[in-house]
C-alpha cells in the first residue's frame, strides 16, 4: 500500500523546451510562424525565448533588423560552442533574442557532416543555453538534409504550416513518413495557414481537416496582406496589426502549441 | 536591468551626452497606477524581486542582486495567489517562492511612463528602457531603467557613461521598493526570533526579550488570520504562542510560579481555541493529495466533503474574528505584554532569574535533550502510538530552546540542531498521519449524520484510511533511523561538549 505523499510542487517542463518550424516545401509561412510565435510566447508568458535562424536567406534575421551576419560563420559556431552565446543577438522586444542566420548556412550540412556527429554537437550547444532561455525556436530552411535530420534529432516538437492545397499536405505525409521510416519519435504539430476561403480548394480541403491521419491543430491561420507587410514593417504582427485576423490566429495558435507542450 | 534616479524628468542632456551615433527614441507617454505585490513575509522582496502590476500587465523585476531576468505577462487583474498568476515562466519563478500565501498590496503608485529606445544608426533597438516619474503619498521621484540588449554591450556602455556624466545615481532597490520605504510602507515582518542575546545577560531579561519578540509575531498575524488572508497567519500565530508556553514551562524559575501559571493557561485557552481553524485549514490544504491518491472518479466523490469542510471554515473564520474582537483575548494579550514590559522586581525573585542565560539555556536543554533521549530509546515495535508523540512533543521543545538560544549556542551546535530537526520532522509527518485517520473518521460520522454525503463520498474517505495508515507506519519505521542519528555517540559527545 503506497502512503499519501505531500504533494511538491508541479514538475516544471524542462528547460529549454525546444520547438522547430519546418516544411519540406518553401514557401508556406514559416518563418512568420517563426517570427510571430517567438514573438508570442515572449510576450504573452514572459519567456526568455531564442529563435535561431537556420536558413541561408536569414529572413528572421532580416524581420528583427539585426545584420544577417555571423562572425566566423556557421561553422566555427558549431565546432566551439564557447562562442554561441557572443553570437546571440537581442531583438528589439523584451525576452526575445536571435542567433542569426548568414550567407555561411549554405555550407551548414557539409560542415556538420564534416565535423561528425551532427545532431550531438547540436545538443550540445542548446544544453549550454539552458541556463538562458525558456524556449528555443528553430526557423528551418525547407528541404530534407542533414540540418534538418539534426534538428528532428534534437527539438521536443516540430510546428508544421500547411497550405491547404493538394502538394503541401503531400509533403506533409512525406514528413511524416520519413520521420516513421528513420524510427524518429518527434511529435509533429501541423497547422492550416495561409488559408484563403474565398479559394474553393481551399474550402474543400479544411472541410476534411479532421481527418484523422493529418492531425492538425485547430487554429487555422489566414491568408492575409499584414503578413507580408511584416517584411516592411520588420516587425511581428502583434507590434502593428494586433487586431488583424492573422495575429489573432497566432496568438491562438501559441496557446495551442503552449497546451500541447504541457500535455507531451 | 539597471534603475537610476534622475533628478528631473528630462533626457535631452542625456541625450546630448551620448552624441550622434546613439539616438533616443521615446514612445507614447501613459499615465498608470501600478501595486507592488508580495506576502505578508515578503518572500518576493527576499529574493530581490519585484512583483508589480499595472495596466493590465504583470511584471516581474529583479532586484540589483538578483540574477533574474525581467519577465511579463498579460494579466487583467492583480494575481492573488499562485494560481492567479499568468501559466508560464513568470508563474514558474514564483510559485515555489509565495507557495500558498496570498499576494498582498503593498504600495499602489501613479506613474507616468514614456518608454525608450536607444537606437543605432540602423534604426536596431540597442538599449531599452523606460522613464518614470513615481508619485506615492506626496513623494515623487523620477526614475530611469535601462535594459541591455543581448549583443549591443558597447551601446550599453556608452549610456551608462552617458548617466555617469550626468551624475544620475543608479537606485539601490526597485521603484516599488524604493517608493514604499521612502514612505514608510515597506512590511517587515519576520517569523523568524532573530535575536542576538548576551550570554551574560540575566536570565529574566533574556527571556522577556524572548517573549516579547514572539508576543509581536503573533500579534503580527492577528489582522491577518481574522480576514482569513491565507492560512499561515493563523499557522505562524499560534507557532508563536506554541513557542511562548514552551518557554515558560521549559526555562524555570525565571518568571514567578504564579504568573507562569497564569500566562501558560491564558496561552493555552487561546491556542486550543484556535486549533479548529487549524484542522480545517490543514484537511482543505491537503485535499489535492487525497484526491491525487485516489482514482479519478473516486476523487470527485470527495467534492461533498470539501464544501462541507470549506462551509465549516467560513463558519470558524467568523468564530475566529469574534474571539481576537473578545474583551478576553484583547486582555490575555495586552496583560500578557504588559507584563513582559513591566519593570523587574529587584526583591523575591525566583532562583534563575538573575542568573546569566547561557546557564539557564544549558540547563534547560540538558533537561530535555536527556529526557528524548531517555523516552526515545524506549520507543520499539510494540509501543503505544501515544509514546512516540509525546516524544514528538519533547522534540519540539528540545527545538524551540535550540531556536531561543541559537545566538549565544556555539557555531558546532548547528549539527545537533539539524539532527533534531531531521527528527521533529519525520515524527510531524508521523502525526500528521495519525491526526488525519482521526479526522477523516469524525468527519465521516458527521457527514453520514447530515445531508452531506452521499455513500459514495463515504466509501472515497474510507479508501484514504489505509494510505494514511501505510504512511503513518512508513515514518514510524523511520523514526528508529533518525533516532538513531539523533541519539549516534557523536551527536551525544558534541551535545555534551556544547551544554558543558
Amino acid at each position: 500500500m503506497t502512503a499519501i505523499q505531500k504533494s511538491k510542487p508541479a514538475n516544471r517542463p524542462p528547460r529549454p523546451r525546444v520547438l522547430a518550424t519546418y516544411s519540406i516545401k518553401g514557401g508556406v509561412g514559416k518563418t512568420a510562424t517563426a517570427v510571430n510565435l517567438a514573438y508570442l510566447a515572449a510576450a504573452q508568458q514572459g519567456a526568455r525565448v531564442l529563435l535561431w535562424d537556420l536558413d541561408p536567406q536569414a529572413a528572421s534575421t532580416f524581420y528583427f533588423r539585426i545584420k544577417p551576419k555571423l562572425k566566423g560563420g556557421v561553422r566555427k559556431l558549431i565546432a566551439g560552442g564557447s562562442k554561441l552565446r557572443s553570437r546571440i543577438r537581442g531583438t528589439d522586444y523584451e525576452g526575445l533574442d536571435l542567433l542569426p542566420a548568414d550567407f555561411s548556412y549554405r555550407h551548414f550540412d557539409l560542415d556538420l557532416d564534416d565535423l561528425g556527429k551532427p545532431h550531438k554537437r547540436l545538443r550540445k550547444l542548446i544544453a549550454s543555453l539552458a541556463d538562458d532561455y525558456d524556449y528555443i525556436l528553430f526557423d528551418c530552411a525547407p528541404s530534407i538534409s542533414i540540418v534538418s535530420e539534426s534538428v528532428f534529432r534534437v527539438v521536443d516538437t516540430l510546428i508544421v504550416p500547411v497550405i491547404p492545397t493538394p502538394l503541401s499536405v503531400r509533403t506533409l505525409k512525406q514528413l511524416r513518413r520519413h520521420l516513421n521510416k528513420n524510427g524518429l519519435s518527434v511529435p509533429v504539430l501541423p497547422f492550416y495557414c495561409m488559408v484563403d476561403r474565398r479559394k474553393s480548394l481551399h474550402r474543400e480541403l479544411l472541410s476534411q481537416r479532421s481527418q484523422a491521419d493529418l492531425e492538425m491543430l485547430e487554429t487555422v491561420v489566414p491568408y492575409s496582406t499584414w503578413v507580408e507587410r511584416m517584411g516592411l514593417e520588420r516587425a511581428p504582427l502583434a507590434e502593428f496589426a494586433h487586431r488583424t485576423s492573422a495575429a489573432l490566429a497566432y496568438r491562438e495558435l501559441w496557446w495551442e502549441i503552449w497546451d500541447r507542450l504541457q500535455k507531451s | 536591468m539597471q534603475i537610476y534616479t534622475l533628478p528631473a524628468p528630462n533626457l535631452d542632456p542625456l541625450q546630448e551626452a551620448l552624441g550622434e551615433r546613439y539616438r533616443f527614441e521615446t514612445g507614447a507617454n501613459t499615465l498608470e497606477r501600478a501595486t507592488l505585490l508580495d506576502t505578508f513575509d515578503g518572500r518576493l522582496r527576499s529574493a530581490a524581486l519585484e512583483l508589480r502590476h499595472s495596466a493590465q500587465e504583470l511584471q516581474l523585476l529583479p532586484g540589483r542582486d538578483s540574477a533574474v531576468a525581467p519577465r511579463s505577462a498579460p494579466c487583467a487583474q492583480p494575481p492573488e495567489f499562485a494560481e492567479d498568476l499568468p501559466v508560464g515562466p513568470l508563474r514558474d519563478l514564483v510559485e515555489p517562492l509565495i507557495e500558498i500565501r496570498r499576494l498582498l498590496p503593498v504600495i499602489t503608485w501613479q506613474r507616468e511612463v514614456t518608454s525608450l529606445r536607444v537606437l543605432d544608426r540602423r534604426r536596431k533597438t540597442v538599449v531599452r528602457g523606460e522613464l518614470a516619474r513615481a508619485q506615492f503619498g506626496g513623494h515623487t521621484s523620477t526614475y530611469l531603467e535601462i535594459r541591455p540588449v543581448r549583443g549591443y554591450d558597447r551601446a550599453l556602455a556608452r549610456v551608462r557613461e552617458a548617466l555617469a556624466s550626468l551624475e544620475a545615481s543608479e537606485a539601490e532597490t526597485t521603484e516599488g521598493e524604493a517608493l514604499a520605504r521612502a514612505t514608510g510602507h515597506l512590511w517587515s515582518y519576520d517569523n523568524k526570533l532573530r535575536l542576538t542575546l548576551h550570554p551574560e545577560m540575566r536570565a529574566d531579561l533574556a527571556m522577556r526579550l524572548i517573549h516579547l519578540r514572539l508576543l509581536d509575531i503573533a500579534e503580527a498575524n492577528i489582522p491577518g488570520l481574522r480576514r482569513a488572508l491565507d492560512v499561515e497567519f493563523l499557522h505562524d500565530f499560534r507557532v508563536a504562542l506554541r513557542k511562548s508556553r514552551s518557554g515558560l514551562s521549559q526555562v524555570r524559575r525565571v518568571f514567578p510560579e504564579p504568573a507562569v501559571q497564569h500566562f501558560k493557561e491564558e496561552l493555552r485557552t487561546l491556542f486550543r481555541r484556535t486549533g479548529r481553524q487549524r484542522d480545517l485549514d490543514v484537511f482543505l490544504l491537503s485535499m489535492p493529495d487525497y484526491r491525487g491518491a485516489l482514482p479519478p472518479e473516486a476523487a470527485r466523490d470527495l467534492d461533498p466533503l470539501q464544501s462541507y469542510l470549506e462551509r465549516q471554515q467560513a463558519a470558524e473564520t467568523k468564530d475566529l474574528d469574534r474571539l481576537f474582537r473578545s474583551q478576553r483575548t484583547r486582555h490575555t494579550l495586552t496583560s500578557w505584554r504588559d507584563y513582559l514590559e513591566s519593570e523587574i522586581p529587584t526583591r523575591s525573585l525566583p532562583t534563575a532569574a538573575q542568573r546569566p542565560i547561557h546557564e539557564v539555556a544549558r540547563q534547560s536543554i540538558h533537561r530535555i535533550w536527556n529526557r528524548v533521549l531517555r523516552d526515545g530509546g524506549r520507543i520499539g515495535e510494540t509501543t503505544e502510538d501515544a509514546a512516540v508523540h509525546a516524544v514528538r512533543v519533547q522534540i519540539k521543545k528540545l527545538r524551540y530552546l535550540f531556536e531561543f538560544f541559537r545566538s549565544i549556542l556555539p557555531a558546532e551546535a548547528k549539527t545537533a540542531i539539524r539532527e533534531t530537526k531531521r527528527l521533529q520532522e519525520n515524527l510531524g509527518r508521523f502525526a500528521d498521519y495519525s491526526v488525519q485517520q482521526q479526522q477523516i473518521r469524525s468527519l465521516a460520522s458527521d457527514l453520514a449524520s447530515g445531508d452531506w454525503s452521499n455513500a459514495k463520498t463515504l466509501l472515497a474517505m474510507g479508501q484514504l484510511l489505509p494510505q494514511l495508515e501505510a504512511g503513518q507506519q512508513y515514518e514510524r519505521q523511520r523514526f528508529h533511523q533518525t533516532f538513531g542519528r539523533f541519539s549516534s555517540a557523536a551527536n551525544q559527545k558534541l551535545m555534551k561538549g556544547l551544554l558543558a
